[in-house]
């Protein structure tokens, strides 16, 4: 008898659990995504899973987070686990990778033409698209206003169309550098070792720096992912010019002294650097938090040497080939990339809308990018906006099977050419037959 | 009857080995069948394995230069750390031998480090180690010398990981110290008779009774540091350019980040045969230079 | 002479004190550094003391840090993972100090010898096992490996200790008529005591701060241990140091006070590995 009673509450807790986890009739799919800082930040995603979970009638959606610095480490043990979830948010390097292993499901059918996100934030592989990025983004060239007043150097140009040469770009930098007596570089008995402001700062991060090379004529790679360029004497001549920033022209901070600095609000509030190249997303996620601190800036496009050309960027939106409810899955990816849920983000400045329809006029730009948060709308429409329209390229990685042991290569001895240890044609030839079979080995077939 | 004791004893020997063999079987002997198959394909992790015999051995010893990158730096690492810290740990032994006021609280002092998670050693010393607010720059300032990027210079990096490693070697302490201990006095008053100073009783008693202890000590901290990877993980990620790409931090990025488990298990492999040559290198050299009583 | 020797001894006593000092500074200046503005944190040259002492960095910091659970997380893999350390590893060791068996001695060469293989060597294929059966992504992997003898080094510590334990105890048990789990647990475990005490305490710390296992193992946010929860924080924090310092003080406290508590026998450990092997 009481055998019986113990079962039967066990059977209703069992009961209970079954249908508390899941909502009756509802498609479960999961959704992987990182957080950088906090959990708080998990916290704001589940929000949006929120509002889809209530909006649908047949799908529900889990939320699976992982810190960012684990992410691809988990990603791939769940694979080899097959236990990868239904939906996520892709590291960049290894979404053709996991493409090529076809464990993506194909987003070509998914839009209507008109509803498609912009071309250049999809992520193929074979002719297939296995995913949009989440935002558009691209890298520009932040300043400090008020540095630039003081030494009386012109702004850097806001439009493509003016881009500064790059000997412009040390000109301006020149001026703007200053040792602890004050001299510049072009200054008599000028102190390379105490400097107090660097004039510049070119982002040496391993896939950003290649930008100068694609503006040169040569890159990493051919935009069809056929041709490796890095050994190409256009590329080193970038590569050489952005060492030479500090080797040289005493403008750049080394590169271990750019990796002690705070973030880059910080370092242009307290005038550590003038000018430095990164991503839109600082707008956002750095240069509002110094605002209320004093901060006024502008906003460039990037100094070119034959075209001017910036990168885009932005971890994709996917679904995974292995889900069983693909249909709902892709519901999900669809659901994600439409701006409305990523609203805040674009108007926060992290963002950059990834449809058309948020380009095709200024009215629609105005919507999300006229703000207290963005530059003055004149300026960012046109160093930023019509810059990502009409001068980006992508990144490697959204064709490029395995980007990222690419660039293990090319960083495995590159600090002894920011140091000036070894010039970039050496540097280059030493890497090149490795890099070479690398490119061959991994290239799209 | 004496046969049924023994046999029962079997038998309970065997139920109570049964899962130190199970563990034996399956977290050493079969895992290490596994690494030798898996380092013969081409596997990814993400599609099934493709057998491509010693593919990935070919490519680690004339292909890409990590594995080169890696065992100087592991090398490089294992051996500072490992001497540094012998020598440190011994000098401060020494020390606590005295008859000095404190002893017991300064021993606990000294093992502290010890207990402390490993990621956290690494957090806090990376603060130290900032360069433009942290407090060794400061000192250096102090001292009029340059600041030094300790953590992202080339030449800086595996030093200061040493340094950081030698501070938690707490373990050492305490036991050359019990060693120390146990160095009869007889011995060494007899040197007292003999009109000999300190330094003969270290040079001639001491030290040999301790070099045992010595090459237990070096032989287990250099295992230990072999297998260095929470520093690369959480501080340096294997740069500046490939100075820290410590060996199970290259196996860690291979097989986990760069879904390559077989060129990750043809370099687990490497690195075993590399750690056991090693040690077996150490222990020919040992009878040369430690001291059996007795013997 | 007698006064030579008391100088030596001063001079060394503050040599030892210097140096002790040193390896506390880390310890200080993260304490130190948790407890100040950022302003203080960020001036150069650095203040030794906070100005103005924040202990409100702790509860600001906690915040994000959901440190508590962190801890629940790390001690479901820790309890039952020392308990495994210390019941098989002990019931091996009993095995090889009072039993006599068929190759007995081949067995316990090749038990110690694996105590030479570097774990490092072996972690993709035990993954893929894991992963192959499906339970790659669970705490299992952490804690079964305690259950399966618990490491060779601890089978042999309690050998070691158990050779020192005169037999005529165990010899009148059995004659008492006492089974072998009744000698061990009931006879031999108490005078035991000591090394059984180290074993768990230095497998605390092992599984407390292990970095590699959960890294591999533990994928959701919600199943981080300690160590993971404090590397991401960091890593999310960039350069938020009084934040992250606090976080480090808060993730190293429990080993320091459970060093503190248990001192006598881990230091009786480290000895015991050390001259006994």
């Amino acid at each position: 008898m009481k055998l019986l009673k113990y079962i039967g509450l066990a059977a209703l807790i069992v009961i209970a659990f079954v249908s508390c986890g899941r909502p009756a009739g509802k498609t479960e799919i999961t959704y992987m995504a990182w957080y950088n800082t906090t959990e708080s930040e998990a916290a704001d995603i589940q929000k949006t899973l929120d509002k889809f979970n209530t909006s649908q009638e047949k799908i529900h959606v889990t939320l699976i987070t992982v810190s960012r610095t684990d992410y691809e480490a988990k990603l791939n043990t769940m694979a080899a686990g097959k236990q990868l979830p239904d939906t996520a948010i892709m590291a960049e390097p290894m979404t053709i990778r996991y493409a090529a292993a076809n464990l993506l499901a194909d987003e070509s059918d998914m839009y209507k033409p008109d509803e498609r996100p912009l071309k250049s934030l999809a992520f193929t592989y074979n002719g297939k698209t296995v995913g949009y990025s989440c935002a558009d983004e691209v890298l520009v060239l932040y300043y400090n206003k008020k540095m630039f007043d003081d030494a009386k150097v012109a702004y850097p140009p806001a439009s493509a169309d003016n881009a500064w040469t790059w000997q412009q770009f040390i000109d301006a930098a020149k001026k703007l550098t200053k040792d602890k007596k004050g001299k510049t570089p072009n200054d008599k008995g000028f102190d390379a070792n105490n400097i107090v402001t660097y004039g510049a700062d070119f982002n040496r991060l391993s896939w950003m720096w290649p930008v100068l090379a694609v503006s040169n004529g040569g890159g990493v790679m051919s935009p069809d992912g056929k041709e490796l360029l890095i050994g190409k004497p256009e590329t080193i001549e970038a590569l050489q010019a952005i060492a030479d920033l500090y080797l040289k022209d005493k403008v750049a901070p080394s590169v271990g002294d750019r990796g002690n600095m705070p973030s880059l609000d910080v370092t242009l509030l307290t005038g550590k650097v003038a000018m430095a190249t990164s991503g839109q997303w600082e707008i956002g996620v750095s240069l509002k938090n110094s605002l209320k601190d004093g901060l006024v800036y502008g906003v460039g496009v990037l100094p070119k040497m034959k075209n001017a050309v910036t990168y885009n960027t932005g971890g994709p939106f996917v679904s995974f080939a292995s889900s069983k409810h693909l249909a709902a899955a892709k519901t999900f990816v669809k659901w994600m990339s439409d701006e409305s849920n990523g609203w805040d983000l674009i108007t926060g400045g992290i963002w950059m809308p990834v449809s058309a329809k948020w380009y095709a006029n200024e009215a629609a730009m105005k919507k999300w990018a006229d703000n207290d948060i963005h530059p003055p709308f004149a300026q960012y429409k046109t160093a930023v906006i019509d810059y990502a329209m009409n001068n980006a390229v992508q990144v490697p990685w959204y064709y490029f099977p395995s980007f990222d042991k690419l660039n293990d290569l090319i960083d495995s001895g590159m600090a002894s050419v920011w140091n000036g240890k070894q010039t970039a044609k050496d540097y280059i030839a030493g890497i090149l037959p490795q890099a070479q079979k690398l490119f061959d080995e991994n290239k799209p077939k | 009857m004496r046969t049924r004791k023994t046999r029962r004893d079997s038998l309970t020997a065997y139920l109570f080995l049964a899962p130190a063999l199970l563990g034996l079987v399956f977290l050493t002997i079969l895992p290490i069948l596994g690494v030798i198959a898996i380092s013969l394909t081409k596997w990814t992790g993400l599609e099934p394995p493709t057998w491509i015999g010693m593919g990935n051995y070919e490519q680690i010893f004339t292909g890409d230069f990590y594995f080169a990158h890696s065992i100087a730096a592991t090398l490089y690492f294992a051996l500072g750390a490992v001497i540094s810290g012998i020598v440190y740990s011994f000098c401060v032994a020494l020390m606590l031998n005295q008859k000095i006021p404190a002893r017991g609280f300064w021993r606990s002092v000294f093992f502290l480090p010890y207990v402390v998670p490993a990621i956290g050693t690494s957090i806090v010393w990376s603060w130290m180690y900032e360069a433009n607010f942290g407090v060794f720059n400061y000192a250096l300032h102090f001292l009029g010398i340059h600041k030094v990027q300790w953590l992202q210079n080339e030449k800086f990096a595996v030093p200061s990981i040493i340094l950081m490693t030698v501070w938690g070697v707490g373990s050492l302490i305490v036991i050359f110290l019990a060693g120390l201990q146990n160095v009869p006095k007889s011995y060494l008053e007899a040197v007292d008779i003999d009109g000999g100073n300190a330094w003969h009783k270290f040079r001639h008693v001491t030290f040999p009774m301790m070099t045992p202890i010595i090459f237990f000590n070096f032989l287990m901290s250099m295992i230990a540091n072999l297998q260095v990877f929470v520093p690369a993980y959480a501080l340096t990620q294997g740069g500046p350019s490939d100075r820290t790409l410590f060996m199970v931090y290259l196996i860690f990025r291979e097989g986990f980040l760069r879904n390559n488990f077989g060129h990750a298990s043809a370099l687990s492999l490497i690195f075993f045969v590399f750690i056991a040559a090693l040690t077996a290198a150490i222990f020919s050299t040992s009878r040369k230079w430690i001291f059996y009583e007795g013997a | 002479m007698k006064h030579g020797t008391h100088l030596t001894n001063t001079a060394i006593s503050i040599l030892v004190s210097l140096i002790g000092l040193a390896v506390l500074f880390p310890f200080f200046w993260m304490v130190r550094s948790s407890l100040m503005s950022n302003i203080e944190i960020y001036k150069y040259p650095p203040f030794l003391f906070p100005q103005s002492w924040r202990f409100e960095n702790y509860p600001v910091t906690l915040r994000t840090f959901p440190f508590i659970r962190y801890i629940l997380n790390t001690l479901t893999i820790t309890v039952p993972s020392i308990f495994g350390t210390l019941l098989t590893s002990s019931i091996a060791a009993y095995a090889f100090a009072r039993l006599d068996f068929p190759l007995k001695k081949p067995l316990f060469t090749l038990v110690i010898g694996s105590m030479l293989m570097p774990s490092a060597v072996t972690i993709i294929p035990i993954f893929v096992a894991w992963s192959s059966i499906g339970l790659s992504n669970s705490y299992l992997p952490l804690i079964v490996p305690a259950f399966l003898g618990g490491g060779a080094f601890n089978i042999f510590l309690v050998r070691q200790f158990l050779m020192t334990i005169p037999r005529d105890l165990d010899e009148a048990a059995t004659i008492d008529g006492a089974s072998h789990p009744r000698i061990l647990f009931r006879v031999l475990a108490p005078l035991i005591k000591p090394v059984l005490i180290s074993v768990g305490l230095f497998a605390f710390i092992v599984y407390w701060n292990d970095v590699m296992g959960p890294l591999i193992y533990v994928s959701r946010t919600e199943m981080s241990t300690i160590s993971q929860g404090l590397a991401n924080f960091r890593s999310g924090f960039g350069v938020d140091w009084k934040a992250i310092m606090a976080a480090c003080t808060v993730a190293i406290s429990p080993c320091v006070a459970l060093y503190f508590i248990g001192q006598k026998y881990f230091i009786e450990g480290i000895v015991l590995s050390g001259l006994k092997a």
